[in-house]
């Protein structure tokens, strides 16, 4: 069983969601079962389908047309760039941080 | 057995919202074992989808029934008024706001804002925000109906009411009478009988908006 972190970026599901669609475009069956696997995070379908519906609302990922009732979603230009930053943010703290934890 | 408890899940997200995501959640829902802590999170979910859709003036009227139960508990908590005291002073003062004309002029205020936002017809927003504020006396009135409860006291001392008095804590709109104190019947039908008076006040409100709006967009030089 994975583990759900209950604090910290990991445990957003709205940039867990951005990452895993940084791929390509995905289903929500398969943006479950990728965060589970990149992340080791389980998200619950209603906790995805309300950060999907943030998603969407903020215009960060579109729904396509499917061929069936799932639907997949891919990121847009603004959530490219906006999952850009994100990470880019991320990885300067992080980097500071880790810097500082080899001094101390 | 599944396929019920799933589509008993999605029936408590709000239509809108199934109509747009339901179809892909019931499939992802159908495809793996529907443990406690699923349902749990499908129920935290439709609760915070059915908040987000709830209409600003619901949001008023829960206001509007909170501040009517906090006003009966205090007022029933005073001591009588032929018992002079610091607290029965304050309350009273503390309740003048809600027998003056404070209720009409959220009822105007939620007409004039739907009709400015176009959110939703003017009248039916401050009917809608004026019987979720009801709620509170129409309980009162069943209490005294069925008889748990032997009399209430909507303002400090049971004083008497106009009639015609608009106050947040009285059934009654419109009449010509006096009485001394409110009957369980008036109260359990308060919501009804306090809609004619909220459609006036919220049309009041929206004919105003909109007359709003249309200066607002006017041209520059006319």
């Amino acid at each position: 069983m994975a583990r759900k972190p209950s604090s910290g970026p990991a445990a957003d599901p709205e940039l867990l969601i951005l990452s895993s669609l940084a791929d390509g475009p995905k289903h929500g069956w398969a943006i479950m079962s990728d965060i589970e696997t990149f992340a080791g995070v389980t998200v619950g379908p209603g906790t995805l389908y309300n950060a999907i519906t943030r998603l969407v609302e903020k215009e960060l990922i579109a729904p396509l047309e499917g061929d069936g009732r799932q639907r997949p979603y891919k990121l847009t230009a603004r959530g490219t760039a906006a999952l850009d930053e994100q990470l880019q943010n991320m990885r300067r703290i992080a980097s500071i941080g880790l810097r500082r934890l080899r001094l101390a | 057995m599944k396929t019920t408890l799933v589509r008993w899940l999605l029936r408590l997200y709000p239509k809108s919202w199934r109509a747009e995501y339901g179809a892909e959640l019931a499939d992802m829902l159908r495809a793996r074992p529907l443990c406690a802590a699923i349902v749990f999170d499908i129920a935290r979910s439709a609760i915070w989808q059915r908040l987000r859709v709830v209409l600003p003036a619901t949001w008023v009227g829960i206001g509007l029934m909170l501040v009517t139960i906090w006003a009966i508990v205090t007022t029933m908590l005073a001591p009588p008024p032929y018992v002079p005291s610091a607290l029965s002073e304050r309350i009273e003062w503390l309740q003048k706001p809600l027998q003056s004309e404070f209720y009409v002029l959220v009822l105007f205020a939620i007409g004039f804002w739907n009709a400015v936002a176009g959110k939703q017809s003017p009248a039916r927003a401050a009917m809608r925000a004026s019987v979720i504020a009801s709620i509170p006396l129409a309980l009162i009135g069943l209490l005294m109906l069925t008889g748990l409860l032997a009399h209430a006291e909507l303002v400090p001392g049971q004083k008497i009411a106009m009639l015609n008095a608009r106050g947040i804590l009285y059934p009654f709109y419109k009449g010509i009478q006096q009485i001394p104190a409110p009957a369980p019947l008036t109260l359990l039908l308060s919501p009804l009988l306090r809609l004619p008076g909220a459609w006036l006040w919220g049309t009041i409100g929206g004919s105003l908006g909109r007359k709003y709006v249309t200066w607002r967009r006017r041209p520059i030089n006319a």
